[in-house]
């Protein structure tokens, strides 16, 4: 027997941090999502599978064009016409979404109930899927607890949302243990909410989160897919199979490699071409982090824009890649004024801007007083400028003051005769 | 932190120089340009913090040895003593090269980092200028200039810097990048909304959908009703008439079935059969007896003439053969005369060949089989034969005349020798010879160049190449040793200099301070003293016992004033008088006592003081004279030490080199063997030129010989000249032996030609020989007597032509005589038959001539008339035998259906044949309605109702209420079809609004675009954000330094301006700015009135405004003074552009800071040195001059 599980699809959620510049590769990256969904339909019609697993957040919970669930719907029925069966429970998204209440599936699609846990049991296979999806987005009850044990001469999976017991960048919903699950007597816990694959457990029973199907921002780096479950008998074996359309990286340099910009500039193209021949011919979106102690600090801060262009370019010469962004979060290399620094220049705005950012009221008012700020927070999403985090609040408070110091110093007297 | 001495080892261009700063007061160095100021400014930076990775100060000593030193004095006296090298590892040493953790000289620095001292700490011309226009940039703004006193960074850049790019970012109302994308994205979300399809909105579409399709199938349902309706009374509305007429045509067949009998059809159809008979008999019999009458007359007027019926075949004949025979007549008369013409032609022709021989007989003019063809053909070959023949000859005559000159060509070939031995010669030239001495010749003369480069550069003239090789060079260990050595004394020498100038300044400072010391008053003895506290105490003495009587006067007054008078007023006055003059005197004394105490016990100090000087003259005059010794011990070693030195280079002097210094001395063995490779590989070139030249000699000599043999004397040395000539003459040789060749092949191809053209003419006379042989065969056999003789092949052709001419003549003689024959027998024969004929049947004789044939004719035509009028007889009585047959069955027929009638009436019981034809006619008239009522019927019945149904439903209707009723139907109809038609387009439209929500992906593309625009925004945003908060922190920076530098800063400023504008500014005064409301800095001129207007700094002079600048800059150095964080003060040619005077108060105001920081002032002024001494206190202005750089 052989099952497909997969989970968080998310369908039409768009791929965010990207912005547009002339030569970024915005054509292959479009609608990247449904053809990862599609691809996941391929695998099982090529595979033929017995059935498909969806562990909750097919869509997205706020997005409401009813033409994704059409489309949903549309790639259900291609699995329906090879007869094959899909499991599907509802996740927080999924709960949130007004897509879920209005959309009607084809018959191959069983949705479990929210209202309590369910078993469909599918003779012919000898296969039990236990289940229940989410009723409303933040489900805070041990949902586990309540399944059913397994059905004896089946093939028991357990269909489940949940963070297990939390899990960093995810709310934790439907909170469990791995123990609750193993009590339920399962082969297989198929999982969903947790966007990176994590193999909690690798048999007796298996606990698999096989994480989204495509990477959708910086954070969602590495290859994404589905898992791929063979069952010869009562034993399993699984694999995962990649089937992003486009792949996420995060080059991160170590500046203290770097003894000026030219060097820094050559590292980071260096981790590129890395990121690209990992990428296994994905178009490829990469952010690029300077990070350490570095020589070339004042002018990795000062040189931004430049910088993030020179590394566009030199993008553009490899195939299909999207810089994404051009983070600088270096230090000096040495600190040398750091303990004079109370009657140095820049000690003094250090002291000035520590006084500032200590305040952190003070620092919010004076950032929500910013002429061109008004307007912005009530148009761009949390994912873009978050003046409500007091933590991204912080962040570029902190990289102003480091901003300000490398303009203050890095005007004249490069070299340590400085008097040149 | 100082820096007590810089050492300048190994940088830029110094090599082992140092620089002593130590002592107080302000330091110069000075030295005209390219003297290596600035590498020495630059120097001081880059001992403290390392030496730049990328340096350019290793234009003389390479990196890996530059090298600078340095003794550094931190805030509490403590030495550190440092070495930097250029280095990655442990570039930081202590002289004897053990590492120093950088650590510990950052303490030493007070943890100045280099950008702050490289900002504070050091300041040139440009940096003052820039300064001077900051402030005026800032309009005296307080904060700002403070602010931007305080280093060399430019504060207003950043500040411009950051506004403008923040500007770029955002600007109210404008169509910044904020601004657009903020736009841009409200249009994307609005296009996700637009594209956006609601849930509710498919269920909406989907129930639409499901509305119209039933209230389309209902309204079809009404519009089917209404229809059959209108079909049906339809129906019975056409089917009106035929029911009318069918009640008719019933009421007219049941009429005709009551008017009498009716028969059956057999009968209808036999009467009217049997009395059509009737009447077509009596008809027929009727014309065919007049016809039988008129035959009869016609054969009765009829006669025939049977002579000529009985004849009728010979008439047919011989009139057929007229004509023929006519032409036979003529024939015979033409045949005739021809037959003569041939007759005598042939006799003639056969007369011109064979005279006396007749044509009648055949053998006169016989030939025998192919002879003619044979002539022919050996005529033809005659032909070629003879052609062949002469252009066989004619091939002879042509090819003797070119084998002739083909032989005179050779004849005149010259002849040539053998050139295969200065072929050889040529070959044994070695390639490339000539460019080998070329390129050795090169490599020479380079070699030579580079020697006498090497020489020049290393000063190297006088020696030879011998020399170079020869010169001993002494081992670099060896020398090492030397300079070590000559190092060492160098140092010893130097330190023991320094001990005996601080000897000597010690003695010299002791001597002076003694001689004071012997100059200063005598002491008082003690007796003085003791006399002048004997003075003190009678005084204290007597005061006291004073004081004591006044106690008791007190203590009796006060007793008195209970009990008594007291003292009178007067006395109380003289009292107090006396007590003061003693008390007075007592304090005189008591000081005096003091004073002569205090100079004994000062004297005492001063005898010691002096006591100490004295003994350390002594002791330093004693160190001065061993110093002396040591001095001429040192000189001694020193110039043992010059002499050994000297003594390794005695070769070298010989031949003029001087005695390099032991620091140049391994450039001058680099020089040494640099020059002795050189030197080698220009022998090396020039013996393998000589080799190379020696070969050419040789192969030239040869040429000459090689060429003379040809005759070709030459002039030329140079063997590619030579071996030019050589390859020309081997080239010539060449072509003349190919073209004799050439020559010699001709000669032979015209020999071999001339014989072939000769065999072929003989070929060609043997076959004429041949042909002739042949020729008189033929003629024999001809047996022509009178051509016996004649060989001529034209004649005896002709002669044959003619015998086979003669033959065909005889041919046409026999032709037409046959022809003559046949037309005679013809015309015999037909007179012999129309004679018969005549004399048969008229017994009369044929006429003669051409008239007989008219006889013919006249027969011929009487012939056809008898035949006529006996085949019109034979017609007519066919004729009327026929009509009598006819007549006789007409009445057989017309006497049968007289019977047959009247059996029918009979069989139908009426009386006679009229009654039959009424019940006839009555049932024809019966049989039409029933059809007519049939085809009513079924009309009625294709209405497709049944007729009953139809009859039922007529009889509810008039036509004029059912038409009423149609019109209204009509209408309904018409209406339900419209109804159903909207419903159909409603249902089309609902379909399609359902058919029009797919699954596309236009709501989440644009959704990604705004995401797009998000990212892009955000980034933005940030900037945009971080921009602004960096401008804030910056400008509270500056306020806050303001608030709290403001008075202490201004107030030394201040005091530094005024010394620097030497007294013509007083004061700083700050000035709130009526517009922006900040405080602006302003200055008082001396002597101004305190009610006047201050300078403001836009007023003030270019010059003016640096030095306040520089002021304020200095007057912040203040605070690293107070928190102990001294650096030496860098200044590079600050004064270039003040007068004289200014520039003393600036060196004023410098050693005034002299002793809280130390002074560099790097100058290229001569003079600031000398200025420098005149306006200083001695002993604060120390000049340290550079000499200029050569880099020779």
């Amino acid at each position: 027997m052989k099952l497909l599980h997969a989970a968080d699809l998310h369908i039409d959620s768009p791929l965010k941090g990207l912005s547009r510049y002339p030569g970024a590769p915005a054509e292959e990256f479009r609608g990247a999502v449904r053809r990862a969904l599609e691809n996941l339909v391929d695998l099982a019609l090529h595979e033929r599978v017995d059935a498909v697993l969806l562990a909750g957040d097919v869509y997205d919970g706020d997005w409401k064009d009813y033409r994704t669930g059409l489309f949903f719907g549309s790639q259900m029925q291609r699995l329906r016409e090879a007869g094959i069966p899909v499991c599907m429970v509802a996740g927080n998204h999924d709960a949130q979404s007004r897509i879920t209440k209005e959309l009607r599936l084809p018959d191959n699609v069983h949705r479990f109930s929210t209202a309590q846990p369910e078993t469909i049991e599918y003779d012919d296979i000898g296969l039990a899927v236990h289940g229940q999806g989410f009723a409303e987005q933040a489900v805070m009850d041990n949902l586990a607890a309540a399944y059913p044990k397994a059905r004896d001469g089946y093939l028991n999976i357990g269909l489940l949302h949940t963070a297990l017991e939390g899990a960093d960048g995810h709310a934790t919903y439907a909170p469990c243990r791995v123990e609750d699950l193993i009590a339920r007597g399962y082969d297989y816990w198929a999982l969903g909410h947790i966007h990176a694959r994590q193999v909690v457990r690798d048999g007796d029973p298996w606990i698999v989160f096989p994480g989204n199907l495509q990477g959708r921002h910086a954070r969602e780096t590495g290859a994404k897919g589905a898992t791929l479950i063979t069952a010869d008998g009562a034993v399993l074996t699984t694999e995962h199979r990649d089937l992003d359309v486009v792949r996420w990286a995060h080059v991160e340099v170590d500046g203290s490699r770097a003894a000026d910009v030219d060097a820094a500039l050559g590292l980071a193209e260096q981790g590129i071409r890395e990121a690209v021949r990992g990428a296994d011919g994905r178009p490829l979106a990469v952010r690029v982090s300077f990070v350490g102690p570095s020589d070339a600090h004042e002018e990795l801060w000062r040189d931004h824009d430049r910088i993030e262009n020179e590394l566009r370019a030199a993008a553009g010469e490899l195939d299909e890649v999207w810089v994404e962004k051009v983070r600088a979060a270096t230090t000096h290399a040495t600190e040398p004024d750091a303990a004079g620094g109370l009657v140095g220049l820049l000690g003094d705005l250090r002291t000035t801007a520590a006084a500032i950012g200590e305040d952190e009221a003070a620092l919010e008012r004076l950032i929500r007083g910013l002429p061109g700020l008004r307007g912005v927070g009530a148009t761009v999403d949390s994912d873009g400028v978050r003046v409500d985090d007091p933590e991204w609040r912080a962040r570029v408070f902190d990289e102003a003051v480091d901003l300000l110091a490398a303009m203050v110093g890095g005007g004249r007297g490069q070299g340590n005769g400085g008097t040149a | 932190m100082r820096i007590d001495r810089l050492d300048l080892t190994a940088f830029g261009c110094f090599t082992d120089r140092s620089l002593d700063l130590s002592a107080p007061g302000v330091h110069l160095v000075s030295g005209p340009n390219e003297a290596g100021k600035s590498t020495a400014r630059y120097a001081v930076g880059q001992l403290l913090y390392g030496i730049d990775h990328r340096s350019t100060f290793d234009f003389v000593h390479v990196m890996s040895a530059m090298r600078l030193g340095g003794l550094l004095r931190d805030a509490r006296g403590q030495h550190l003593e440092i070495v930097r090298h250029k280095r990655l590892k442990n570039s930081l040493c202590a002289p004897d090269d053990t590492p120093i953790a950088e650590a510990d000289l950052v303490r030493v620095l007070a943890d100045i980092g280099a950008q702050e001292f490289a900002q504070v700490f050091a300041m040139d011309h440009d940096e003052l200028r820039a300064g001077g226009q900051d402030l005026l940039d800032g309009k005296g703004d307080v904060g700002r200039a403070l602010f931007e006193s305080r280093s060399s960074s430019r504060l207003a850049d950043v500040q411009d810097a950051l506004i403008e790019k923040s500007g770029e970012l955002w600007r109210p109302n404008g169509k910044r990048k904020i601004n657009t994308a903020l736009k841009r994205l409200g249009e994307l979300r609005r296009e996700v909304k637009e594209h956006e399809l609601a849930p509710r909105d498919f269920a909406v579409a989907e129930k639409a959908v499901t509305r119209a399709e039933e209230e389309y199938g209902r309204l079809e349902g009404d519009l089917r009703e209404v229809r059959a309706r209108q079909a049906r009374l339809g129906q019975v509305r056409a089917a009106l008439p035929q029911l009318l007429l069918r009640a008719e045509l019933r009421a007219e067949r049941d009429r005709l079935a009551g008017t009498g009998p009716v028969v059956g059809d057999d009968v209808v159809d036999e009467l009217d059969r049997a009395a059509q008979r009737l009447r077509q008999a009596r008809t027929d019999t009727e014309h065919d007896r007049a016809a039988l009458r008129e035959a009869e007359a016609e054969l009765a007027s009829l006669q025939v003439d049977t002579v000529y019926l009985d004849h009728g075949d010979t008439i047919e004949a011989l009139h057929a053969d007229v004509s023929a025979v006519r032409e036979a007549s003529a024939q015979l008369a033409r045949a005739e005369d021809e037959l003569w013409g041939l007759r005598r032609n042939a006799q003639e022709l056969l007369d011109r060949v064979r005279p006396g021989r007749s044509v009648d007989d055949p053998e006169a003019y016989a030939l025998g089989p192919g002879v003619a063809e044979r002539i022919a053909g050996l005529r033809r070959d005659l032909t070629v034969l003879d052609t062949a023949l002469s252009a066989a000859r004619e091939q002879v005559i042509r090819r003797e005349g070119k084998w002739e000159s083909a032989r005179a060509a050779l004849d005149d070939m010259p002849t040539v020798g053998d050139a295969e031995a200065l072929r050889a010669l040529l070959r044994s030239v070695p390639e490339g010879l000539v460019a080998d001495i070329t390129r050795h010749e090169q490599r020479l003369a380079e070699t030579t160049a580079k020697a006498a480069a090497a020489r020049a550069r290393h000063g190297l003239e006088a020696v030879g190449d011998a020399d170079a090789v020869r010169l001993p060079r002494p081992a670099r260990e060896l020398i090492a040793e030397h300079r070590a050595r000559i190092d060492k004394l160098r140092t010893e020498s130097e330190a023991f200099a320094g001990r005996r100038d601080d000897t000597a300044e010690r003695l010299k400072t002791a001597e002076a301070d003694l001689e004071v010391l012997l100059r200063g008053d005598t002491p008082p003895t003690d007796d003085e003293l003791r006399a002048a506290r004997n003075d003190r105490d009678a005084l204290w003495t007597a005061l006291r016992t004073a004081g004591r009587t006044d106690s008791a006067k007190a203590t009796d007054s006060s007793a008195k004033a209970t009990d008594g008078p007291a003292e009178s007023p007067a006395d109380a006055a003289r009292d107090a008088a006396t007590a003061d003059a003693t008390a007075d005197a007592f304090e005189r004394a008591v000081a005096r006592a003091d004073e002569l105490a205090d100079r004994i016990r000062r004297q005492a100090s001063e005898s010691v003081r002096r006591l100490q000087l004295e003994v350390g003259v002594e002791r330093d005059r004693a160190r001065m004279l061993s110093l002396t010794d040591e001095q001429a011990v040192l000189v001694e070693r020193g110039k043992q030490a010059a002499a050994d030195w000297t003594a390794l280079w005695t070769e070298w002097s010989a031949l003029g080199i001087a005695v390099p210094e032991p620091a140049a001395a391994g450039q001058l063995l680099d020089g040494i063997v640099e020059l002795a490779e050189v030197v080698g590989e220009s022998a090396a070139a020039a013996h393998t030129l000589g080799e190379l030249r020696e070969r050419e000699a040789e192969l030239v000599t040869r040429f000459h010989a090689e060429l003379a043999r040809f005759g070709e004397s030459t002039a030329a040395t140079a063997l590619r000249e030579l071996t030019g000539l050589a390859d020309l003459r081997v080239t010539a040789v060449a072509d003349t032996l190919r073209a004799r060749e050439q020559a010699e092949a001709k000669e032979r191809s015209a020999a071999a030609d001339l014989e072939d053209v000769r065999a072929d003419l003989a070929r060609a006379e043997k076959a004429r020989a041949d042909w002739e042989v042949v020729w008189a065969a033929v003629v024999r056999d001809l047996d022509l007597d009178g051509y016996a003789d004649g060989y001529e092949p034209e004649s005896l052709a002709a002669a044959v032509d003619t015998l086979a001419e003669v033959g065909r003549e005889a041919l046409a003689v026999a032709e037409a005589t046959r022809r003559r024959d046949e037309s005679a027998d013809r015309i015999a024969d037909f007179d012999a038959r129309l004679a018969g004929l005549l004399a048969t049947a008229w017994q009369s004789e044929p006429a003669a001539g051409a008239a007989r044939f008219s006889q013919v004719a006249e027969h011929h035509e009487a012939l056809s008339r008898a035949r006529a009028a006996r085949d019109a007889r034979e017609l007519h009585a066919a004729q009327a035998e026929r009509l009598r047959r006819r007549i006789e069955n007409g009445d057989a027929v017309a006497e049968a259906a007289e019977r047959e009638l009247a059996a029918l009436v009979s069989a139908v019981g009426v009386a006679d044949t009229a009654a039959l034809r009424e019940a006839v006619a009555r049932t024809v008239a019966l049989r039409e309605t029933g059809d007519e009522l049939a085809a009513v019927e079924g009309l009625l019945r294709d209405s497709g109702m049944p007729v009953a149904e139809l009859e039922r439903l007529a009889g509810d209707w008039t036509p004029a209420d059912l038409d009423a009723e149609l019109l209204q139907l009509a209408t309904n109809v018409e209406r339900a079809q419209a109804a159903y038609d909207a419903a159909g387009t409603e249902l089309g439209r609902v379909r399609q609004v359902l058919a029009a929500i797919d699954d596309s992906a236009r709501a989440a593309q644009a959704q990604e675009a705004a995401s797009a625009q998000v990212a892009e925004l955000a980034v933005d945003v940030e900037q945009y954000v971080r921009l602004e908060l960096a401008r804030v922190v910056l400008q509270r920076c500056i306020d806050e330094y303001r608030r709290e530098n403001q008075d202490p800063v201004l107030m030394r400023a201040q005091d530094l301006f005024a010394a620097l504008t030497d007294g013509r500014f007083t004061a700083l005064v700050t000035e709130t700015e009526a517009k922006k409301g900040s405080p602006v800095l302003k200055a008082r001129r001396a002597g101004a009135d305190p009610d006047t207007e201050p300078v403001p700094v836009e007023a003030m002079s270019e010059g003016t405004r640096d030095q306040l600048y520089l002021a304020l800059r200095l007057a912040t150095l203040e605070r690293y003074a107070d928190a102990d964080r001294t650096m030496p003060l860098i200044l590079d040619d600050i004064a270039m552009t003040f007068d004289d005077g200014r520039t003393r108060a600036l060196l004023n105001v410098l050693d005034s800071m002299a002793d809280r920081f130390q002074i560099v002032l790097f100058t290229h002024h001569e003079h600031l040195g000398d200025l420098a001494r005149t306006a200083l206190p001695q002993g604060r202005a120390h000049v340290h001059e550079l000499p200029v750089f050569s880099a020779n």
